[in-house]
């Protein structure tokens, strides 16, 4: 195979973003009729560096090659020019235009200044074949199954005579069957000469597709596994493998009061699953998981941002009433969300306003006037006490750095001492030291007596801070790890467990 | 405050071009006093929809909830025909005139009564009545049926229409109004339907409604509330100066308690702020009351003329010709009774016929205009020359006086001379310190008032280097308006002259105020008295001899008020208005907040339709011809053409109140302009459209450029 020229060649590629080294020196070869398995924990790089090659971002340095040649990929239509293709986790299609339509998507067909539509139906109908998909080519995307979707993607890319194509978590939504026919269509393309770099967290298949194995970690590469090496423990000690840092400073607090008790729980996500499980005083319950193990939706559904179903959630002993944030504020709990700026904040509102914002009724004057006093006394404290960097109380939190717009969210709840503290992904994209902040905050609190509930998909974090850690998998709690037994291995395994 | 100060620019730049281009037309008292009434009626359906907006929403229907109101008001107004004394005999009747004569003056009819007979099969008939004549032993009656059925000599017995509680109607309105938001709020949020989605339908159906409802026939209310309630959309309630003592009184109360709540809070006002401030609130108060006095004295005369009549004629005289410089009016026919130190009254009997269809909208007010003291008359062949001791300029202005002829008559009133002649005595021929004493004060706080404001303000709001320049054309404006206000204008150059001179001195003082501040910084204490002698200096020029406080401000004004103080309350006060302004900007993340984002959403629609009820009311009793088909036609889009002026972003989550009514101003001010100067009415709404669009891509620009300038400061 080495005297075989890669038909993609990407050297010492990096890229910062505000904050964060999302890649640093990154190396990867693609040769030709290969199926190259990119793997990584959450935030290790893979998106950036596929969308790097797609020419959806730049790098800051390093050298793209395509078959031995130098490429600045600027644009999707370079990539594309270039014979890389992308298919997104989230696909693509236009679910309102016919499946034709979707392929020659932006490169119509044109006959006399019109779309010839039956170009356009032979043609789909040739590449439609290439995926072995049986269908007829004026039906609607929408009116497809999500794995024929995904098929009909493909076919698009080979129709712009795709000889790269990347595919970023291609089962997360197929079934099994489904599944099943990807593997045989990417078989079929494999032994056409098309490449494939397939990105995914399920292990599994990582081992019964690859023909080879490059794992990324933190942004750089922690090694490239061949064929005959693959197998699922070389994979998980290649991606975690790495020395807990020193910053997470933990001492077990949890006493044996439950705070947060909850029972049978189920999301709109995972309607079949049933989660149950007890958080106590001083507790910091770690949650881990893969991306769309479903963890999110248990925080949500427990705070009420989205109603769940059925179960139970008793605070202190107590059944929480209703479904709605406003009663899981009432009765306690506070959530400081995944998504900071759709959830967390008002970025346009200022630091001040944020802050009071939930605790507005509670300080309330008379039967409806702000208490102004209480407002500035609050936002004051907790800006000195979390120390968030803000010129003054009314800057526009759409101007503060990401760290501290995650410190004016923990704010606004700690103001309501609340007794339970779900956190969803605290630390993400906010630089080391406000992270190591909020560690510490976290430990402050949990010795005060708070009960949190911690989601991260940094495993790192996870096994530094938490007591106690749930394993979520595909909408179930897959197995639960005491402080004794917490390992990154244990964890991984439990993650992607089949 | 920015986009505040942005749209105030507008508005000042508005009306000066206009006062400019239109040759005094437009600072006329009455015109003045239209716009600000009718600014004030669009405001308040603005501020109705400024909330919609600050949710990230939209409502249409506002103009055909108008429509519908106004349309419904009347018709619940009238209730039923209720049986009326003995039955009269008809004297005569006229078929081809649909008229009958009715035996003896029957004083209770009106338009809109019944007439039932038996008629000569015993079948039971009815007419309505379309018109009422009375002469001296008998009523002649128009109706609208055919009258043939009816025999000299029948006996018709009379239903009278009487009405419901307009205080009743009022509230039926209101709660309508607020039913139809709570459906609007309830169809958004519950059934997650589109808000443009859901007014529109909502514009349809109640415009169709009210046609229905209506048979398509003009409503109004007749002549029956004239001088009860239809004054709560029409009358003029206050002076300019009983305003000025209000709000005196209001800023003063504003800055005590300010300085004594807020002992430890940084925003405290300086001593010197607060000795200024007190002394502006003072200086209003003072020079308002004196200027009511004033006015309190002159509507004695008045009063008393009404009351004290020896005989008024009412003699339809065509006004000839009329000489400015000499101040009188030549008229046609002899006329002995009137005599020197008499009272005339001119009262424009022209309603309705005015070339300017805006003007005629309003009632011309004569008994403000044109009660005029005569100073002598003489009596040539066929023609009456009467000389008047005040200024015309208010008749030509109120346009009482023209010198087309057709339309004026004078109702002539004699009064008790040796009365009038003890008022008019005290009036004018009052020297002495005593009859000074007054007048002096009156100067002096007047001229107080400017320098003070000025400097409280600079102090107040600690304005900086950046702020100055928009300040600058704020307060320009303000001494713009003062200068309308003033009225007394009676030229074009004078006009043009005027306004650069309070645009010049406006500058100076600002200027020398600004210097002033620094020098205060460093000089302290010694350098106040200079500072407000130069001030006072300064002030002559500005207020001058002006019959300010006499302008009257219309009622309209003091709803508007109300419902902006309340509105501004509670969107920035209460923790309501808050949740509004978040949940507009972030609906998430409100909701995740604990807000319910439901019910505030609906409260929005509420206040919304409430607003617009009210809005409807007002230019229902306003208008008093509300036809079904059009009426309210387009509000919604002034409405929301003010908010989005005013500084709302139709994304949501922005907002001020202060800025929607000052938009609703823009509107009319626009409105009007384009009536007084002569352009076509048929090119109103592109003009209204562009000056919005220009305002709107001023706005964009502005945020763009100060996005950069931050995101390069970071």
């Amino acid at each position: 195979m080495p005297d075989m020229p890669p038909i993609l060649e990407v050297n010492e590629l990096s890229k910062r973003f505000p904050g964060v080294r999302a890649l640093h020196q990154v190396d990867l070869d693609l040769l030709a009729g290969e199926v190259l398995a990119l793997i990584g924990e959450n935030g290790a790089g893979k998106s950036t560096l596929m969308k790097i090659l797609a020419g959806v971002q730049t790098q800051d340095a390093g050298v793209i090659r395509v078959d031995g040649k130098e490429v600045w990929i600027d644009s999707v239509s370079k990539a594309l020019d270039l014979g890389i293709s992308l298919i997104h986790q989230e696909l693509n299609l236009s679910g309102n235009l016919s499946v034709g339509a979707n392929i020659f998507l932006g490169r119509e067909p044109l006959k006399m200044g019109l779309i010839d539509e039956e170009v356009i139906a032979t043609e789909a109908r040739k590449y439609l074949d290439m995926v072995g998909l049986q269908i007829d080519p004026h039906v609607l995307a929408d009116d497809l199954p999500i794995g024929q979707q995904q098929l009909v993607e493909i076919a698009k890319a080979l129709s712009v005579d795709s000889r790269i194509l990347i595919m970023d978590e291609p089962t997360s939504s197929l079934s099994q069957s489904e599944v099943d026919r990807l593997f045989e269509v990417i078989g079929q393309l494999r032994t056409s000469g098309v490449s494939v770099i397939y990105i995914s967290h399920r292990l599994a298949e990582v081992k019964i597709l690859a023909d080879r194995v490059s794992v990324l970690r933190d942004g750089e590469n922690a090694g490239v596994l061949d064929r005959q090496d693959i197998t699922h423990d070389t994979m998980v000690q290649m991606m975690v493998g790495r020395d807990v840092s020193q910053y997470y400073n933990h001492t077990p607090h949890q006493t044996d009061d439950v705070v947060m008790d909850v029972e049978n729980l189920r999301t709109p996500a995972f309607p079949t699953h049933e989660l149950s499980f007890q958080v106590r005083r001083g507790e910091i319950l770690g949650v881990s998981g893969v991306v769309g193990a479903g963890r999110t939706e248990m925080l949500q559904a427990i705070f009420g941002g989205v109603a769940k179903l059925s179960g139970t959630v008793r605070i202190s002993g107590m059944p929480m009433p209703g479904r709605t944030p406003l009663d899981a504020i009432a009765a306690g709990i506070a959530l400081v969300p995944e998504d900071r700026k759709l959830h967390g904040l008002v970025v346009d509102m200022t630091v001040r306003q944020n802050m009071s914002l939930p605790g507005l009724r509670k300080n309330r004057v008379g039967q409806a006037f702000i208490n102004f006093g209480v407002e500035d006394s609050v936002t004051t404290n907790m800006i000195s006490r979390l120390g968030i960097k803000t010129p003054h109380v009314d800057q526009v939190s759409r101007y503060l750095s990401g760290g501290n717009q995650q410190k004016v969210v923990l704010g606004k709840w700690l103001s309501l001492k609340p007794s339970v503290l779900l956190l969803d992904e605290p630390t993400r994209g906010i630089d080391v030291g406000a992270k190591q902040e909020i560690y510490q905050l976290m430990e402050e609190l949990a010795a005060d007596g708070m009960a949190i509930l911690f989601v991260s998909s940094e495993l790192e974090e996870i096994l530094g801070m938490s007591d106690r850690v749930l394993v979520m998998h595909e909408g179930r709690i897959s197995g639960e790890l005491s402080r004794e037994e917490l390992s990154e291995e244990a964890v991984m395994h439990l993650a992607t467990s089949t | 405050m920015k986009k505040i100060m942005g749209i105030l620019l507008l508005l000042v730049f508005i009306c000066l071009a206009t006062a400019l281009l239109s040759g005094g037309r437009f600072v006329t008292p009455f015109n003045m006093q239209n716009i600000v009434r009718r600014s004030a009626f669009y405001g308040i359906i603005g501020i109705g929809v400024a909330f919609v907006i600050i949710t990230g929403g939209i409502d249409l229907s506002i103009g055909s909830l108008i429509g519908l109101v106004g349309c419904m008001m009347p018709m619940l107004l009238a209730s039923e025909h209720v049986a009326e004394g003995d039955p009269v005999a008809v004297i005569k009747v006229d078929v081809t005139a649909r008229a009958l004569m009715l035996d003896g003056k029957q004083e209770s009819l009106r338009p809109g009564d019944l007439l039932k007979f038996k008629s000569a099969t015993g079948s039971s008939r009815e007419l309505r009545i379309n018109q009422v004549n009375h002469s001296e032993a008998n009523t002649i009656v128009r109706v609208n049926q055919p009258v043939s059925a009816v025999k000299e000599g029948t006996r018709v017995r009379r239903f009278i229409l009487s009405h419901n509680s307009f205080t009743l109607v009022l509230i039926l309105v209101l709660l309508f109004s607020l039913v139809i938001g709570l459906l609007h709020g309830l169809m958004i949020t519950k059934i997650n339907l589109q808000p443009f989605v859901v007014t529109l339908c909502g514009l349809l159906i109640y415009r169709g409604v009210a046609r229905w409802i209506t048979s398509d026939s003009t409503q109004g209310f007749g002549s029956d509330y004239d001088d009860s309630f239809r004054l709560l959309a029409t009358g003029t309630p206050f002076s300019v100066a009983a305003v000025m003592i209000g709000v005196g009184i209001v800023f003063a109360i504003w800055l005590v308690a300010r300085r004594l709540r807020s002992a430890t809070n940084v925003t405290r006002p300086s001593g010197l702020a607060f000795t200024l401030g007190i002394l502006f609130s003072l200086s209003l108060i003072g020079f308002g009351s004196l200027r009511y006095a004033d006015g309190i004295s002159n509507q004695r005369i008045l009063d008393l003329a009404k009351a004290t009549p020896i005989q008024v004629e009412t003699k339809k005289i065509t006004i000839l010709d009329f000489n400015l410089e000499k101040k009188a009016i030549l008229v046609r026919g002899e006329h002995p009774s009137i005599q020197a130190a008499g009272l005339l009254l001119i009262r424009d009997t022209s309603k309705g016929k005015s070339e300017n269809d805006l003007q005629s909208e309003q009632e011309v007010d004569w008994r403000a205009l044109a009660y005029q003291p005569v100073r002598g008359a003489s009596i040539e062949k066929n023609q009456t020359v009467i000389g008047f001791e005040g200024s015309m300029d208010d008749l030509i202005n109120g346009k009482v006086l023209k010198p087309s002829v057709e339309f004026y008559t004078i109702d002539l009133v004699e009064m008790d001379l040796a009365s009038y002649d003890q008022q008019s005595q005290k009036m004018t021929n009052s020297p002495g310190l005593a009859g000074l004493l007054p007048q002096i004060a009156m100067y002096f706080f007047g001229f107080l008032m400017i320098p003070a404001f000025v400097i409280t303000t600079v102090i107040l709001l600690r304005i900086d280097a950046r702020r100055i320049l928009l300040s600058v054309c704020g307060l320009v404006g303000a001494v713009i308006l003062m200068g309308i206000v003033a009225s007394r204008i009676e030229s074009d150059v004078s006009a043009l002259v005027m306004f650069l001179v309070f645009g010049v001195i406006g500058l100076l003082i600002f200027s020398v105020s600004r210097f002033i501040r620094v020098a205060l910084e460093m000089g302290g204490q010694l350098i106040r008295l200079p500072l407000i002698t130069t001030g006072l200096l300064a002030s002559v020029w500005l207020l001058g001899n002006t019959p300010m406080g006499q302008t009257l401000v219309p009622a309209a004004t003091l709803w508007l008020l109300v419902i902006a103080i309340i509105a501004a309350v509670f969107l920035n006060r209460t923790i309501y208005g808050r949740y509004l302004l978040a949940l507009g900007r972030n609906v998430e993340a409100a909701k995740y907040s604990g807000i319910n984002t439901d019910r505030m959403i609906i409260v929005a629609y509420v206040i919304c339709s409430v607003c617009a009820g009210i809005g409807g009311i007002l230019f229902a009793l306003d208008g008093n011809s509300i036809q079904p088909a059009s009426h309210g036609n387009f509000y919604e889009l002034y409405a929301i053409a003010a908010a989005v002026l005013g500084g709302c972003s139709l994304r949501g989550g922005e907002g001020s109140i202060i800025g929607v009514v000052i938009g609703a101003a823009v509107m009319f001010v626009l409105y009007n302009a384009i009536n007084l100067l002569g352009i076509p009415s048929t090119l109103e709404f592109a003009i209204i459209g562009l000056v919005i669009l220009v305002g709107a891509m001023t706005d964009e620009v502005a945020k763009k450029f100060k996005d950069r300038k931050l995101s390069q400061a970071s």
